[in-house]
């Protein structure tokens, strides 16, 4: 799943994704809040989460540390596969001890997503 | 009468009067009269306790008293308050003489008035710059922040773009014709260089955002950024000497960037025919260490002096010396977190010194 504002990323990323994983399902969300009303949805239904999750920080309404903030809450054994990548442009340290804080397994990429990046993730975190 | 020998006094402008061991006017002139509440003739014979209750506990009846004891000359300042409520200042002079004690009046006002005014103004002046520094400091902030904000934000659109010409290039390479390509590759350049501006900007107005002082020793510090450039140094065959070095207090992560700038452009603006020699060295001033790195490089026309010191200043073309203008106004900015300055001597042909301090005391 991608969670980003900028329809422009959100094309770009999803393009990289399905050009270098055939067959994979891609789902892209414009906002924090839709992205959790999504998950929601899927959990009233038993539905599993996304395997990887890459989410854009600076978001306008819930921003990235938001909707993690609201993701925990919710049914821990959907989700327990799960990975969020947090996708974004600021390299502030700041972000990356905020991150560390919220016991979510969790990777720190500087965007644009790159096949380069998702090798590096894949290889690191899943076992599809 | 013994006023009469003192006659002489009657007309000059300065105030003189004569009181004896019992404070009883012997003597007043005509000034004395003027200022004071009396006349000549209701001052003679009496006592200044008697014109002038209180007056026992002033200051200048203390240095009356001195005077009148230790037989000594004795001077001050005395406010001094006229009938029509005016205050003035006059210069007493107190001598002892054998019917007492002679005071000599000299009207001081005017100096005092420039005195005061000068402090006042002083003051005041004092008042106006702290507010306007601490406007400018403002100012300052804001304008950093603005970079900061403008260079980060800009980021992004920059990125954007970077991306869209990658997709462009892998979707519809064949449908697009040789010039069509020769446009995109231009465009990628341009945006590249736009990239490398902003994240220079960036890095300039984050600049010392997380600085630390530390007990840095340069000795080792240089030791450190010559290794970093072993390779460069070691390919231009360029001789580099350090002379020692003090161990002081400085950002250190910052000082290793100064020196790193510094010494690359040592190493980058050489002469094409001779090899490079690079000197490094520090003099302990008053109040300030002062580091030169002295080269045997193109150096620079006097006219630039300035001009290089700011932000993505170039002096050559691209293709001739590579990158951003950047690095002495990083240099620059460093220094000034230092509470030092920045200067350069150079001739052209010759070479180029670059000088800063480091206050000793930093903060």
């Amino acid at each position: 799943m991608l969670v980003d504002d900028n329809p422009d990323d959100n094309f770009i990323h999803e393009r990289v994704i399905r050009k270098n994983l055939v067959g994979i399902k891609v789902i892209t969300q414009p906002s924090g809040l839709e992205a959790l009303e999504y998950l929601k949805a899927r959990s009233l239904h038993k539905e599993e989460h996304p395997d990887l999750i890459f989410l854009d920080i600076n978001m306008p309404g819930m921003n990235g540390w938001e909707f993690l903030e609201e993701y925990r809450k919710l049914d821990k054994e959907l989700q327990s596969r799960a990975i969020v990548v947090m996708l974004t442009t600021s390299d502030d340290p700041d972000d990356k001890t905020k991150a560390k804080l919220l016991g979510i397994p969790f990777d720190f990429q500087t965007k644009p997503l790159t096949k380069e990046m998702l090798d590096f993730v894949l290889e690191k975190y899943c076992s599809f | 009468m013994p006023q009469d020998k003192y006659s002489v006094f009657d007309e000059i402008i300065e105030g003189v009067q004569i009181v004896d061991s019992d404070w009883r006017y012997v003597y007043v002139n005509n000034t004395v009269a003027l200022h004071g509440k009396y006349s000549k003739q209701e001052l003679l014979g009496y006592t200044m306790m008697e014109k002038y209750p209180g007056i026992e506990t002033t200051e200048m009846f203390a240095s009356l008293k001195q005077c009148m004891t230790d037989r000594k000359h004795v001077q001050m300042i005395n406010e001094f308050n006229f009938p029509d409520g005016s205050t003035g200042y006059f210069e007493l002079r107190m001598d002892p003489v054998t019917d007492g004690v002679l005071i000599l009046s000299f009207d001081v006002t005017k100096q005092k008035q420039a005195e005061y005014f000068l402090q006042h103004s002083n003051a005041l002046l004092e008042e106006k710059v702290k507010v306007r520094t601490a406007e400018l400091t403002a100012k300052n902030r804001e304008l950093e922040q603005f970079a900061y904000i403008a260079s980060h934000d800009l980021q992004e659109p920059i990125r954007t773009v970077a991306n869209y010409i990658g997709v462009l290039k892998e979707d519809y390479s064949d449908q697009l014709d040789e010039i069509a390509l020769k446009y995109l590759d231009v465009m990628n350049r341009a945006n590249h260089r736009m990239s490398q501006l902003t994240s220079a900007l960036l890095d300039y107005s984050r600049l010392g955002r997380d600085r630390e002082i530390k007990t840095v020793d340069f000795s080792k510090l240089v030791k450190e950024v010559i290794d970093d450039l072993s390779q460069v140094i070691t390919s231009s065959a360029a001789k580099i000497t350090v002379e020692q070095l003090p161990t002081i207090n400085a950002y250190e992560v910052e000082m290793r960037q100064v020196f790193q700038n510094l010494l690359t452009n040592a190493l980058k603006f050489k002469k094409k025919k001779s090899a490079i020699a690079i000197n490094i060295s520090c003099k302990e001033k008053e109040e300030a260490w002062q580091f030169s790195i002295q080269d045997n490089g193109i150096g620079i026309d006097k006219i630039h002096f300035d001009r290089i010191f700011e932000i993505f200043q170039r002096l050559h073309q691209r293709d001739q010396y590579e990158g951003n203008g950047i690095g002495l106004a990083n240099c620059k900015k460093i220094i000034e977190l230092h509470r030092g300055h920045m200067t350069v001597e150079s001739v052209v042909g010759e070479g180029s010194t670059f000088s800063f301090t480091i206050a000793k005391n930093i903060k």
